[in-house]
């Protein structure tokens, strides 16, 4: 903190009206497979520090990792001189919401032989339950972060929490065939559980080893109904947040522009931001505006409750600042089992990764279905290939046909199955 | 000089060791509707070190770059590679390494205009587009500079020093029309730094008015028929295919692992009309978008010949993987920041030009589609991959039609490139690709138009 006041200090000396400065300082360690051999440990200490200045409403900001005295003095003269030639907009302010506060997640220890023994273990058993299984990147890694921010109307925040992340991308292998490749993100406090265990790893693993042998759908082209997977719904969920965040709705082109408390979408449907949340592993507890996120509602039951502006997006719509920017999402689950989701499709496919080109803004999208599984009269049928899906997802998410009671937390989100309607679904 | 400095460490380096001061430099405005949304600028400068040991890589980086700390950096780099192979407890020879130097500098030669005159060009660009297309929901211009700059130094002697800048600026408008927004973009710059490109806005008026008539023949055009088609690939969309497509799968970590590319090697993978070569740093004696003059293991690049007349003839490594693969190391290992190790990462991607002519391509197609511009995309270990693609025309009889709307399109590579009937004669580089892959990194990529059979998605 000591070198947050200086540089606020240095701030309002160099002529800064108003100013704030956010310090992140993170340690990593990270042991790493290429190709299905632990091959990389890696050390990191990384600084970032931001200093924003304000003057006559006009802002710059300046961002740098080397935080030596001269760096730092060098760097302030240039955001000052920067923000006299910015262009003013009253929009441009810090937060006045006076606080002084520490935030401290429950500790973790580092425990680098422990990292061996999961990864090790993990290899292990993929060679003996998953055979075809290639592993071609894995990456486990400690992370402890420290968050400080200040400005100068006397908010003073800091926080540390520290967790391990697993990341892998894999594929199965079997003389010539290959199946597509999946991804999986996991975000865990300890490393008490194996890391087959985390997330639904071990479901997409198995899935991969399925399809050694997808199929084209026999119907060239069908409209049925699609189950989305928590992994593949974090992706399609991202592209809705796009539509709550500010470049959005400062641009006037969100399809929830002055929806607020409206009912926009199914009433199936309720979305939380929860950044300090019991249940997940991730913390985010201040974002780099200053302001301490809370746990509140997105959408409930179907109804727009918050937008997720940052403080300036919120000063330029007149909108009130969201209770996060969109971290750590959580959808209250369903009254459907997964299984009994599935027994109720006539046609459809499960989709379980989603290769696609980014959605258009009226929410039309089309991409590949990879990972995904063909269903007819209520039963999978086989795994396919070169299937496209295309539909608009703002329709779809206006007419869910189901959500699941189960949930998979990544602990990053907390995400149940949804199905959904009327998708246009097509095979070479 | 940071080379000079980092030459001063050179007896530390008594293992297999590679030592990286680096400095990437970001400036970044971007102006929405009039409003200057953002106006910031990061510099990310450090010192890593990578020790190989038995078979492992030990890594460690620090932002400080002092003499002490370059000296801590280094023995942490060699105690984790040490106690990689002590756990894993097995051994692998030796890497060897190439003794030269290279200093290469692409800044401007231009005089340095101030923040203040960039922000002044963007207003010009927002207030032309404000006063000629009043229907426009929104207009978006956002200037991007990246200046990579590295110093390098290996055990065996080799150096280098390059300054790789890229300036972009993106144009975007917004139109609404029934209740629904339509979106279309472009972008423009490339190598270099903002003076070599944004002295004049009024020379952008014109490329404004052409991303105008983009969007709105968007707005009111027609969904695709989703389905198996006849396509013109642009040479935009060409050079994307050259990346995402087949340059994913050819990377050696990719092949290691074992992507379909390891099955099909010396083998027929495309027509006898592609030719797809991942250069290091120049095409026909012209500097690509994204030159390598040293790798970050300290390689002279070369140019990969991928695919040769349809046979597929070579991948792109490292120094490790081409031993494994029986091959001398192409310089394809690339870090993005100081603190990122180097990854097998392609360059400048593309697919050769072929004798055709473009409006003899459109001519020959009876009913499918011209696509004229990319997006995102994504490769797969299968070579099935797809791209996003926002702008494209219907083909009828030979004659292009109406627009299209927003669609994606896959395949499986290796299945379409034995499509290919015709490739254009004109080949143009995209100098704004971002290639994602543990870390991000520029690429370029490039390729003439080519006609083949796709899959598309629509309704």
């Amino acid at each position: 903190m000591e070198l947050l006041d200086k540089c606020i200090n240095l701030l309002k000396e160099k002529g800064a009206d108003k100013s704030e400065v956010y310090l992140t300082k993170e340690i990593k360690q990270e042991m790493n497979i290429h190709s299905g051999e632990l091959k990389l440990l890696r050390t990191l200490e990384e600084y970032n520090l931001e200093m924003t200045a304000i003057i006559d409403n006009k802002k710059d900001t300046i961002k740098l990792s080397d935080i030596d005295e001269k760096s730092i003095e060098e760097a302030v003269s240039e955001v000052i001189h920067n923000a006299k030639n910015s262009q003013p907009d009253e929009a441009n302010d810090i937060s006045d919401v006076i606080l002084e506060k520490d935030f401290q997640d429950k500790e973790v220890d580092m425990d680098i032989n422990m990292m061996h023994k999961r990864l090790h273990n993990f290899i292990s058993k993929v060679e003996t339950d998953y055979r075809d299984l290639v592993i071609e990147e894995a990456i486990l890694v400690y992370n402890d972060k420290y968050d400080y921010y200040a400005n100068s109307n006397g908010v003073k925040l800091s926080s540390n929490s520290d967790n391990y992340s697993f990341f892998i991308m894999f594929f199965a292998k079997k003389e010539n065939k290959t199946s597509s490749f999946n991804y999986t993100f996991t975000c865990t406090k300890d490393l008490e559980k194996e890391l087959l265990e985390l997330g639904a790893l071990s479901d997409l693993l198995e899935q991969s080893i399925e399809h050694l042998e997808p199929k084209n759908l026999e119907t060239k082209k069908i409209t049925g109904e699609v189950i989305i997977t928590p992994d593949c719904m974090n992706e399609m969920l991202s592209f809705l947040l796009t539509h709550l965040q500010s470049h959005y709705l400062i641009s006037n082109i969100s399809k929830f522009q002055g929806k607020l408390n409206e009912q926009v979408l199914d009433d199936k449907l309720t979305l939380k931001t929860e950044p300090d949340s019991e249940v997940l592993a991730n913390k985010s507890y201040f974002a780099r505006d200053g302001i301490v996120n809370k746990n509140d509602y997105i959408i409930k039951e179907g109804v727009l409750k918050n937008y997720l502006l940052d403080l300036y997006g919120s000063k330029k719509t007149g909108y009130e600042r969201g209770p996060s920017t969109g971290v750590n999402l959580v959808m209250e689950n369903g009254d459907k089992t997964y299984d009994e989701m599935i027994n109720s499709i006539e046609k459809g496919i499960i989709l379980s990764r989603f290769s696609g080109g980014e959605p258009a803004p009226n929410g039309d999208f089309s991409g590949v279905a990879k990972n995904s599984y063909y269903v007819e009269d209520g039963k999978i049928k086989y795994p396919i290939k070169e299937t496209m899906v295309s539909g608009n997802l703002f329709e779809m998410l206006e007419n869910i046909v189901a959500i699941s009671k189960e949930r998979v937390n990544n602990g990053v989100t907390l995400l149940p199955y949804v199905k959904f309607k009327d998708v246009t679904i097509s095979s070479k | 000089m940071k080379l000079d400095y980092l030459k001063t460490f050179k007896n530390c380096l008594d293992e297999h060791a590679e030592l990286r001061l680096q400095q990437n430099s970001t400036v970044s405005l971007a102006l929405v509707n009039g409003s200057l949304v953002r106006n910031e600028k990061n510099t990310s400068s450090g010192i890593s070190s990578r020790v190989y040991k038995n078979g492992f890589f030990g890594f460690a980086s620090s932002p400080k770059t002092d003499e002490k700390t370059v000296k801590d950096i280094i023995n942490k780099s060699k105690e984790n590679a040490i106690m990689l192979a002590n756990l894993e407890k097995r051994n692998k020879s030796q890497l060897s390494g190439e003794n030269f130097e290279v200093i290469k500098d692409f800044s401007t030669k231009k005089p340095r205009v101030s923040r203040k005159a960039k922000l002044d060009f963007l207003k010009k660009l927002h207030e032309y587009t404000a006063k000629t297309y009043k229907d426009l929901k929104s207009d978006t211009f956002v200037i991007n500079n990246l200046d990579m700059e590295k110093n390098l130094l290996t055990s065996f002697g080799a150096s280098g020093f390059t300054m790789i800048p890229r300036t972009l600026l993106v144009i975007s408008l917004s139109i609404e029309k029934d209740g629904n927004t339509y979106n279309s973009y472009d972008v423009f710059g490339g190598l270099g730094q903002y003076e070599d490109y944004f002295d004049n806005p009024e020379e952008f008026y014109e490329k404004i008015d052409k991303v105008y008539t983009k969007v709105k023949e968007k707005s009111e055009g027609v969904y695709p028929e989703a389905g198996y088609k006849d396509v013109i690939m642009d040479s935009k969309l060409a050079g994307i295919l050259a990346h995402e497509a087949i340059g994913h799968t050819t990377e050696a970590d990719m092949v290691k692992s074992g992507s379909v590319a390891k099955d099909y090697f010396g083998e027929k993978v495309a027509s006898d009309l592609i030719n797809l070569v991942d250069f290091a740093y120049e095409y026909n004696n012209q500097v690509c978008p994204m030159p390598v003059y040293i790798d970050d293991e300290g390689t002279r690049p070369e140019d990969a010949v991928i695919i040769e007349n349809g046979i597929l003839k070579r991948y792109m490594n490292n120094k490790d993987l081409s031993r494994d693969l029986n091959d001398k190391p192409t310089g394809n290992a690339r870090a993005y920041d100081f603190s990122d190790e180097p990854l097998v990462r392609m360059r400048n991607t593309a697919i050769l030009p072929g004798d055709d002519k473009l409006e003899d391509m459109i001519a020959s197609i009876e009913d499918g589609y011209y696509l004229t511009k990319p997006s995102n995309g994504q490769a797969d270990s299968t070579s099935e991959f797809m791209f996003g693609v926002p702008n494209g025309y219907e083909i009828k009889n030979g004659k292009l039609g109406r627009a299209i709307k927003d669609t994606t399109i896959s395949g499986v590579a290796f299945d379409v490139l034995k499509t290919v009937s015709m490739v254009s004669d004109e080949m143009t580089w995209s100098n704004a690709g971002m290639c994602g892959k543990k870390q991000v990194i520029p690429v370029g990529m490039g390729g003439p138009a080519i006609k083949c059979k796709i899959n598309i998605g629509g309704r």
